[in-house]
């Protein structure tokens, strides 16, 4: 069954919280402000996907959003594409048929993300058309839905792996970052690589050993949160490129155990960063509880956060911190599982998304419930929302923004800077996937 | 002390001269020499096989600093492989396509991706998508090959699925028995369980947890907890299990592909514990239905049972091996022995068919007088690690074997990627 295109209002979402006064980070306006849940929208009702899509991203620019992702099966013998599709400010989408980046004849394209500069979009993923190894490609998208570069301007595409590209918008344009590998290296390096609003690149930087790097531009530096081994650090770096600060060794503030998957936003120079992050991977008899916990990244690139950013396990004395975004890991809602008598029913692991709206952050997180055929797996997952102070959560049991029966997960978030926000996630029903969006409202 | 040591030389005897009858080249060979009974009283847990330095370890898929994000491309440069950690989730083909099944532990974001003679990774199924229809939009499920139709199938959903070569090229995916998502109807209460045999598509299974596999002739065996399936000509049945020790059930506590293909297609092996946590290898007499204990200590009748309880220790098979919180025991047949691991075991350890039938550490423990070397993320990344220093402070487990020699190999400590071990004496790299 296809996601409703409308949803009455009725089912709008509200939910009222008085802010406390910001302790960490950019202080929200005094005042009572509210978490407004949309109506749930479909960007494309069909395509060339069939029924595989998959990694939305957006951004947002000339008071529209621009929503991408990969339209299609990636794996061996697929023919994914990556598409984007504009959505207006009250979440209506105005490409109903989506529009196809880069048209090629040959391999997969994956991993999608958006920022805006200087009138247009940049939009980079990684590209597998030579069917051997990935590059980091880019294209430009105006604001009137114009493939600005039908020759997609070329990243990273020299041999070996260039994956897992991230882009930022700074008051110089955009910047690019990835991990590849280079000459007989064993490990990647993150590098980055300056685009101008009229397509232009530069020379792309090693950065610093790593992977996966994602970035947040706090009006001053970037942040770049990557893959350490089985950590995520993060150094700030200029609009150059250049590592302004990436200690080693690190310290426990300095990093976070795991690599869980992180998500990062931008504050103001005096406030840092954010990030959001899963405490870890299930185990084996799920004694885990993963839980999604937020931390500030101070200016100076210290963490901020009055619990633990890692570890697995349930709380000293059983009272969750107050930086733990989801605490509803001790409702049970079936039996035991795996033996355990700590199994949790529901499981807040995944990926997150941050955006500001311009006066705080918002985060949407996605949790699972335990099930299927092992009763061990994560199945039904679900999406939920708060505002932050800092590293404090104002809507702390969370707000839903997608909690039905299907399976709703891979959130990504865009804000114009004025209270108004996208959320864009997978709806998955019936083995079929759909790129859905819902607006959330902050004031 | 006296009793129990006269036991266990007695079992150790017997199982000597039952050894070669049960085991066709044996009888060419000297019998053993049957180590002195002090040796025995006072053996060490580790016992080094004498290839042990002929073993050499390659890191085969997946790189310790690429991240938790998967993507596609040079098998060694990929991320977020994430591979089951159990028996059988390597499964290579004569033609040296390597399939390896990846989730998280429970089995979340499962993915079934390959690995291509030429080293290229892909990604097959996914954790979304279809039980039938084009393979590309179905949900990926364990996969198995089936040797005679030389064609991949895939275990799971209580359904078992084929991998179909169109015309075309394009690939389908479609249940040839089970029907999908329906386990079995449990018996009402007090009654006894009657598995649903007949039709293929007619029965129900059990989840695909306990093991499934494809002999040469391409009958399928279905293990579940309760027996053991038989899916040939269109039809499954049951097969009659007859148990030798007292323990006349299955005991299998939270593991899963319990079941491993013998030496030959009237042959199976299947791992099972005794209530009380001691672990034991079952040969399956697939024409008399049979069940044998190769190796694990029997408490109720071989020795002094705690002696070595909950130990990985090696030893005579079937009076001195253990280990702990599980076993699993998968014939290799180039090597033709038994490989020996468990869910908690730091070591890969064999019992050879043709040999003393005392079981072997082969790989992940370092001899005493070997010299250790580092051992770090550059290395583990490399090619020719000595397998004496491929030692995890936790698990390392054995995933599969190829035809020419190789054990494949998962690390608890990293979760990145898959390992192929081989001796350099016998196997091609």
């Amino acid at each position: 069954m296809r996601p409703a295109a409308a949803i009455p209002l009725s089912a709008l979402l509200f939910v009222a919280c008085t802010m406390s006064p910001g302790r960490a980070g950019e202080a929200p306006a005094a005042g009572a402000l509210t978490l407004k849940v949309g109506d749930e929208v479909l960007v494309m009702a069909d395509g060339p996907g069939k029924t595989m899509r998959s990694f939305p991203a957006v951004g947002f620019g000339s008071n529209l959003f621009l929503v991408a992702w990969q339209e299609g099966w990636q794996g061996k013998g697929g023919r994914s594409r990556i598409y984007v599709a504009r959505v207006r400010l009250d979440g209506e989408p105005l490409d109903p048929k989506g529009i196809e980046l880069a048209p090629c004849e040959t391999g997969v394209q994956e991993y999608p993300r958006v920022a805006f500069s200087g009138g247009v979009f940049l939009v980079v993923w990684q590209d597998m058309r030579n069917g051997k190894d990935c590059d980091v490609l880019a294209a430009r998208v105006s604001p009137e839905g114009k493939v600005l570069d039908p020759q997609p301007i070329a990243i990273a595409a020299g041999p070996r792996t260039q994956a897992m590209p991230d882009v930022a918008a700074d008051d110089k344009g955009f910047i690019v970052v990835w991990h590849g590998f280079q000459g007989e290296e064993v490990f990647p390096k993150v590098f980055a690589a300056r685009v101008g609003a009229d397509g232009s690149r530069g020379e792309p930087v090693a950065v610093t050993d790593g992977a996966a790097p994602r970035i947040a531009w706090n009006a001053k530096e970037h942040l770049v949160i990557y893959t350490a081994g089985r950590a995520k650090h993060w150094l700030r770096m200029d609009t150059d490129g250049k590592a302004l600060w990436n200690p080693k060794p690190r310290s426990s503030s300095d990093s976070i155990e795991g690599d869980p998957f992180c998500s990062t936003c931008g504050l103001s120079p005096d406030a840092g960063w954010l990030i959001v992050c899963h405490g870890g991977e299930p185990n084996w008899w799920y004694r885990s509880l993963a839980i999604q916990r937020a931390a500030r990244i101070t200016p100076e690139g210290k963490k901020e956060t009055p619990g633990d950013t890692s570890g697995t396990y349930a709380p000293k004395g059983g009272v969750p911190p107050e930086n733990w975004l989801d605490t509803s890991f001790g409702k049970k809602t079936q039996p035991n599982v795996g033996g355990s008598a700590n199994t949790p029913s529901v499981f807040p692991y995944g990926g997150s998304a941050l955006a500001s709206d311009g006066r705080c952050c918002v985060v949407v997180w996605q949790r699972y419930h335990m099930g299927g055929a092992s009763n061990m797996e994560m199945v039904n997952g679900d999406l939920l929302a708060s505002r932050l102070d800092g590293w404090k959560p104002l809507d702390k049991e969370g707000v839903p923004v997608a909690a039905s029966a299907a399976e709703e997960t891979s959130p990504a978030l865009a804000g114009n800077g004025a209270g108004r926000l996208l959320c864009v996630y997978e709806k998955v029903e019936d083995g079929r996937t759909w790129i859905v969006v819902r607006t959330l409202q902050t004031r | 002390m006296k009793a129990t040591l006269g036991i266990a030389v007695t079992a150790l005897a017997v199982a000597m001269a039952l050894w070669p009858a049960s085991h066709g080249r044996a009888e060419d060979k000297p019998a053993p020499p049957v180590p002195a009974a002090a040796d025995l009283d006072n053996l060490a847990l580790v016992i080094f096989d004498d290839s042990v330095a002929d073993w050499v370890v390659d890191r085969f898929a997946g790189n310790t600093m690429a991240g938790s994000w998967f993507y596609q491309g040079p098998a060694l440069e990929v991320g977020g492989l994430h591979p089951n950690r159990a028996p059988g989730e390597c499964v290579a083909t004569p033609d040296g396509t390597v399939y390896i099944m990846c989730a998280l532990s429970g089995g979340s974001f499962a993915k079934l991706v390959e690995v291509a003679p030429d080293g290229t990774l892909r990604l097959l199924m996914g954790d979304k998508g279809l039980i039938e229809g084009p393979m590309e939009l179905c949900r990926a499920s364990h996969p198995i090959w089936n040797p005679k139709e030389k064609t991949l199938y895939l275990a799971g959903f209580n359904c078992l699925r084929r991998v179909v070569q169109r015309s075309d090229g394009s690939r389908w995916v479609e249940v040839v028995a089970g029907i999908p998502n329906k386990p079995p109807t449990p018996p009402p209460y007090g009654k006894p369980y009657v598995p649903q045999d007949g039709p293929a598509t007619e029965a129900t299974f059990q989840s695909w947890y306990r093991g499934v596999l494809c002999n040469s002739r391409g009958t399928f065996f279905w293990l579940e907890d309760r027996g053991l399936r038989r899916i040939e000509g269109g039809t499954v049945s049951s097969v009659p299990l007859k148990f030798t020790e007292r323990e006349e059930s299955f005991s299998f506590i939270m593991r899963q592909n319990l079941l491993s293909l013998g030496e030959d297609d009237d042959t199976l092996y299947i791992s099972d514990n005794y209530g009380a946590g001691h672990q034991r290898i079952l040969r399956c007499d697939l024409k008399t239905g049979q069940l044998t204990r190769v190796c694990g200590i029997n408490p109720k009748a071989d020795g002094d049972r705690y002696k070595r309880f909950g130990r990985e220790a090696d030893g005579p098979a079937l009076t001195h091996a253990s280990d702990n919180s599980g076993i699993w025991g998968h014939y290799d047949p180039f090597h033709r022995a038994i490989w020996i691991n468990g869910p908690d075991a730091s070591r890969i350890r064999w019992l050879k068919l043709d040999g003393d039938g005392w079981v072997r550490t082969v790989v992940g423990a370092r001899r005493p007088d070997t010299k250790p070397e580092r051992f770090g993320p550059r290395e583990l990344n490399g090619p020719g690690i000595p397998a004496e220093h491929f030692i995890s402070d936790r698990y390392n487990y054995f995933a599969g074997t190829d035809s020419r020699g190789g054990l494949y190999i998962i690390r608890w400590t990293d979760t990145t990627g898959v390992w192929r071990a081989y001796s350099k004496k016998e196997a091609k790299p």
